[in-house]
């Protein structure tokens, strides 16, 4: 189990994160929903490794870890895209994607089309998808998704979801996005982070409760 | 599985024509200089490294997220591959040193 406890972070003398508690077992989808500057990119950061905060506990298996990432025990997808784009596709899925799962991954039509081809001469979107894809078919046994559902058609996101419930059966997803219903729809917990602290979320009422939606919504 | 060595080529690649020049142009400073001129041959290639690793982290630093991707540290991969490249250099160098200024030790 990822175990993510005593954050403490902030910026400028300005508390982002405290009491900060999450966990996250293989088979399941933790949804982090929060406003905007409420943290949630530089939680999942911390949780891969790539920001160091004034305090933080993350755990694997009881076992510290101090950089996610190391050892492919953590994937993160960050909101930007993040390939080089000077290499040749097929080149750079294989060091991604996990071997158990190549057939599958190789098998989607935007890999098939484009693997002979660099990233930049991709489309933002084709690019942004397949970007995910190499993290959903990562062979992380915990991954992290910023955005996943943002600059996406609603098709790919169903499509997207579908991956995630698939490869959720034996990883663990932590997941932030703006389009809430869209976590609301694919995880079977919700956090949110309110003034720097992490509230389990039993249901959407909840949401209207911390002031995350309003009651039209 | 941690797929080290094609990881460092793609990484190096980045580097790999201006690293090149770099080494060129450090052992034009021997040839101008002579041997006693290895200590500015060393610190032209050292400010090519400063150079790389400061054009890298300020234009192209979202790819390191595709190296922790892998499993890999971005300090790991910029010690490997800069070391195996001065390595280089410094064959390179003592090479040139021999053939222009001890020719004798050829055989």
């Amino acid at each position: 189990m990822l175990k993510v406890d005593s954050v403490q972070l902030d910026f400028d003398g300005r508390k982002i994160l405290q009491n900060v508690y999450l966990d996250c077992k293989p088979g399941e989808v933790t949804g982090l929903l929060g406003r905007n500057g409420s943290g949630k990119s530089s939680l999942l950061k911390i949780i891969f490794g790539t920001l160091t905060p004034y305090y933080k506990y993350v755990s694997i298996d009881d076992a510290f870890v101090q950089k996610g990432y190391l050892n492919n025990r953590i994937a993160y997808l960050p909101q930007h895209n993040y390939l080089p784009q000077n290499i040749v596709i097929k080149h750079l899925a294989p060091m991604l994607v996990d071997p158990l799962a190549w057939d599958e991954f190789a098998a989607y039509p935007l890999y098939q089309e484009h693997q002979h081809k660099k990233p930049r001469e991709l489309s933002g979107g084709e690019l942004r998808k397949l970007e995910t894809l190499m993290i959903l078919y990562s062979k992380a046994d915990y991954i992290l998704l910023d955005e996943p559902f943002t600059h996406i058609s609603p098709v790919q996101a169903e499509e997207i979801k579908a991956i995630i419930r698939k490869r959720a059966t034996y990883k663990g997803f932590i997941i932030t996005d703006h389009q809430y219903y869209n976590i609301l729809e694919i995880s079977d917990k919700i956090i949110l982070i309110d003034n720097g602290s992490t509230k389990l979320v039993k249901n959407k009422e909840d949401l209207i409760t911390y002031g995350y939606l309003s009651s039209n919504s | 599985m941690t797929h080290l060595r094609p990881l460092l080529f793609q990484f190096y690649k980045t580097f790999l024509w201006w690293n090149l020049l770099i080494t060129i142009v450090a052992i034009y400073a021997v040839n101008l200089g002579g041997p006693g001129n290895v200590g500015n041959s060393i610190i032209i290639k050292l400010i090519g490294y400063l150079g790389a690793w400061s054009f890298q982290t300020y234009f192209y630093k979202y790819v390191y997220f595709y190296y922790r991707n892998a499993g890999q540290s971005v300090k790991k991969l910029y010690s490997y591959t800069f070391s195996i490249d001065f390595v280089t250099y410094l064959l390179l160098t003592g090479s040139y040193i021999i053939y222009i200024h001890y020719p004798h030790v050829k055989g």
